[in-house]
C-alpha cells in the first residue's frame, strides 16, 4: 500500500477508533497511545504482505484497536480520570460541569474492572455490538462474553454498595 | 447499584464519549515517523528473535552436557563396580 493511501485510511478510520479507544482506555491520551500502536501494526502487517484480506481492513483495524487498548490496560490498570480533559464542543458551563461529572463517573465504574470484563461491557453496551460480534474481536465464545458480562455487573453493584 | 441505574451510567458514558472532540492533530502525529517506528519495531522483533535462538542453542548445549556427563557417570559406576566386583 501507498503512503498516499495508508494516510488516507488513518484519516478516515481514526475518528472512530479514537472514540473506541477512548471508551476502552478511559483516557485520551492512553486512547492516542492505543491508535499509534493499531496503526503501526497495520503499516507492518501491510508492508510485509501479512494483511491476508479475510476481513476488510476496517474491520481488521477495529480489531487491533481493541486487542491495542486491552494490552494497555493489562500494563496500565491505573486509568486517569477524564474529568481533566472532556471538551465538548457546545456547551453551557453548567452543562459541561455535569457531563464531566458524568464522564468521571462512568470510567471511575469501569476502571473498577479487570480488562476482559470491562472490554466486554464496553464493546457490547457502549459500543452496541452484540455478544457474537464482541466474542469475535476478544477471541472468545459467546458464552465467555456473557460470563464476563454477568461478573462485571456483580462487581459494580458489589462496589457501589455502602 | 440497581440494573437501571447502571444502564444510566453506560449511557451517559456512551454519549459523553460520542460528542469527545477528536484531537486536531491526531492524524498528523499517528503518520509522523510511521516508517521509522516500524524500522524500530522490525530491528527489536528481529533481536527478540536472536535472543530466542541464541537461549535454545544455549539449554541445547547445556542439556546436551548434562546428558553426556550423566551417561560419564554411569559408565564409571559401572566400571568401578566391576573393578569391585573382580576377585
Amino acid at each position: 500500500m501507498a503512503e498516499d493511501d495508508f494516510s488516507a485510511l488513518v484519516q478516515t478510520t481514526s475518528p472512530r477508533l479514537y472514540r473506541l479507544a477512548l471508551r476502552l482506555t478511559g483516557s485520551p491520551s492512553d486512547a492516542e497511545d492505543v491508535l499509534q500502536e493499531a496503526y503501526l501494526r497495520a503499516y507492518l502487517a501491510l508492508s510485509e504482505g501479512r494483511f491476508e484480506g479475510r476481513a476488510s481492513l476496517a474491520t481488521w483495524l477495529y480489531r487491533s484497536t481493541v486487542n491495542a487498548a486491552l494490552d494497555a490496560l493489562r500494563r496500565r490498570r491505573r486509568r486517569l480520570a477524564l474529568s481533566n480533559w472532556y471538551r465538548p464542543a457546545t456547551s453551557q458551563p453548567a452543562e459541561h460541569t455535569e457531563a464531566r461529572a458524568l464522564l468521571a463517573d462512568a470510567a471511575a465504574l469501569l476502571a473498577a474492572l479487570p480488562p476482559e470484563q470491562a472490554g466486554a461491557l464496553v464493546l457490547t453496551q457502549v459500543e452496541g455490538l452484540t455478544n457474537a460480534e464482541a466474542a469475535e474481536l476478544l477471541g472468545c465464545t459467546e458464552g465467555a462474553v456473557e460470563q464476563r458480562l454477568i461478573r462485571a455487573r456483580a462487581t459494580l453493584r458489589r462496589r457501589a454498595e455502602p | 447499584m440497581t440494573e437501571s441505574e447502571l444502564e444510566s451510567r453506560l449511557r451517559s458514558y456512551r454519549e459523553a464519549t460520542a460528542r469527545v472532540e477528536v484531537p486536531a492533530e491526531l492524524t498528523r502525529r499517528i503518520l509522523a515517523g510511521l516508517p521509522q517506528r516500524a524500522h524500530a519495531r522490525r530491528s527489536l522483533r528481529d533481536a527478540l528473535g536472536a535472543c530466542a535462538v541464541a537461549a535454545c542453542l544455549g539449554l541445547g548445549s547445556g542439556l546436551w552436557a548434562t546428558l553426556e556427563t550423566r551417561a560419564l557417570e554411569r559408565q564409571l559406576f559401572l566400571q568401578v563396580n566391576v573393578w569391585a566386583d573382580a576377585p
